[in-house]
């Protein structure tokens, strides 16, 4: 019995672990092949092959060195890149914001099929339809009156079946629908 | 207020509001996704190519796609990516999405964090740097890690299984990456139910199974709608991975490496820019079908509200 629970308890520990494996070991082959001359799997190797042997920091003198690996220092890379991704962030959430705003809040015409076309385009469709198919999760909650929304889209949606979980759920109906412990009772 | 407003619009002359909302974003979709397409078109009706270059091309009409119908590899190509893309669609950027999601918030938090930190890795890191370390994984012994850890203690033959097993092999470079964007999409949709809905079904004693089934299901069924049609156009135009993988080596070539190659890189050295833009245009074609296909059959007007207010 004890097992049995231990068992329940970290199934879904090691089924992710095993999905997770090939990432793991993966980023693990990464970081110890650029501390190592050469490696056979995961362990280190030296030029003739010789185990945990051949572990070297000279394969980050880039960091330090300016002429031998790189012709630019490589902080002079680190900052354009740096500009790059913070520009691109700025442009995107503010462009995609701004849409996402107008196509939420303002009725005009041809909104609807515009909101849905526009779903299917890369970068505006992860930020605005947020709005219109994620329940709107990431970006739009302070734009909102999320819980209404989220209320009224709940009652059209839903099966029966948790409509009927709510309504067991709230105390008018339990008299006479609940067949369950009174020690659950204290819950609610 | 309807009185009021008509006021307020006479006194502000010019664009609706909504226009200038719209303008940046409709701005970059003309000049980035509307104008391509345009451009593809027209191209791929012509002969051109690196032989006739930018002056000598000719008008063709549809003869790259009558070539297209008529080439002997073009089905298999298409069979490829096909399946490519559903199985990868299947199992991974809504499958495996979906059972990441389902158990990073059903662990302890901080657990599920960390989990969900390394899913989106192969997101953040470069292709080139992302590949080599599949290529890695999979090498043949003795540098390969599947080879070292997993085939040769059961004492199996080591050997590269990126050659050998080419396809389950750009699934799973692709699954991957794929994989972290339903994860994230639906992590915030599960742990948005309300959990009065998750507390009423423990206590009527639904199991796990039955509680993905009838709660998180339905709970989740726009993002879900959402990343189906939205990964399958974005795993049909995708090829770079599978460029660095194989360039097409090993019986990989999908429809979109297959007119990159014939586009802009090949063994020949000519350039068919016509040939390789109506492979394109095929692509596109059934991009925007499948799109107008899913928003139709999902019913995404459905989700799409109607606003409360008409202007600012």
């Amino acid at each position: 019995m004890k097992i049995n629970k231990l068992f329940t308890k970290s199934f879904p520990y090691i089924l992710l672990i095993i999905l997770t494996l090939p990432i793991i070991l993966g980023y693990l082959w990464i970081v110890i092949s650029t501390f190592s001359t050469r490696s056979y799997g995961l362990i280190p190797v030296d030029q003739n092959g010789n185990y945990f042997r051949g572990l070297t920091l000279s394969n980050w003198t880039f960091l330090t060195d300016k002429t031998k690996t790189l012709n630019v220092s490589i902080w002079l890379l680190t900052f354009n890149t740096l500009i790059i991704a913070v520009g691109l962030t700025v442009g995107v959430v503010l462009i995609s914001m701004m849409a996402g705003y107008a196509l939420s809040r303002i009725k005009f015409p041809g909104r609807n099929p515009g909101a849905q076309a526009l779903s299917l385009f890369d970068s505006y469709s992860s930020l605005i339809s947020q709005r219109n198919s994620s329940n709107c999760n990431i970006f739009c909650s302070p734009l909102d009156s999320e819980n209404t929304n989220l209320r009224q889209r709940d009652s059209d949606n839903r099966g029966v079946r948790l409509q009927y979980f709510r309504r067991r759920n709230s105390r008018k109906h339990s008299i006479t629908a609940a067949p369950w412990n009174m020690a659950h009772e204290r819950f609610f | 207020m309807g009185k009021e407003t008509e006021e307020i619009k006479k006194i502000k002359p010019g664009r609706p509001d909504w226009f200038w909302f719209l303008f940046p974003s409709l701005l970059l979709i003309v000049l980035f996704f509307f104008l391509p397409v345009v451009i593809t078109l027209i191209i791929s009706g012509t002969n051109m190519s690196s032989n006739t270059g930018f002056h000598a091309w000719k008008w063709v009409g549809f003869d790259n796609f009558r070539k297209i119908a008529i080439l002997p590899e073009t089905a298999g190509h298409f069979w490829l990516t096909v399946k490519y893309v559903a199985v990868t669609l299947a199992f991974f950027n809504i499958g495996m999405a979906l059972v990441v999601s389902i158990i990073t918030t059903h662990i302890s938090r901080g657990t599920g964090f960390f989990f969900r930190a390394l899913w989106l890795l192969p997101r953040i890191t470069p292709t080139v740097t992302y590949i080599l370390m599949w290529k890695f994984l999979g090498a043949n012994a003795p540098y390969g890690v599947f080879n070292q850890l997993i085939i040769q203690p059961l004492g199996l033959e080591p050997q590269n299984w990126v050659a050998a097993a080419s396809f389950l092999f750009i699934v799973l470079v692709n699954g991957y990456i794929g994989a972290s964007f339903g994860m994230i999409i639906f992590t915030s949709a599960i742990e948005s139910i309300p959990k009065d809905i998750t507390i009423a079904s423990l206590v009527d004693g639904a199991s796990m199974l039955q509680r993905i089934r009838y709660i998180i299901l339905p709970y989740i069924k726009w993002p879900l709608l959402f990343v189906t049609t939205y990964q399958t156009l974005s795993l049909m135009t995708s090829f770079e991975q599978i460029m660095v993988l194989t360039d097409g080596q090993f019986n990989t070539e999908v429809w979109s490496l297959w007119a990159y190659h014939r586009a802009l890189q090949n063994y020949w050295g000519n350039f068919q820019w016509g040939f390789g833009n109506a492979l394109a245009a095929v692509l596109v074609v059934i991009g925007i079908i499948l799109g107008i296909v899913y928003l139709r059959y999902f019913k995404f007007n459905e989700l799409v509200q109607e606003p409360k207010i008409e202007s600012l």
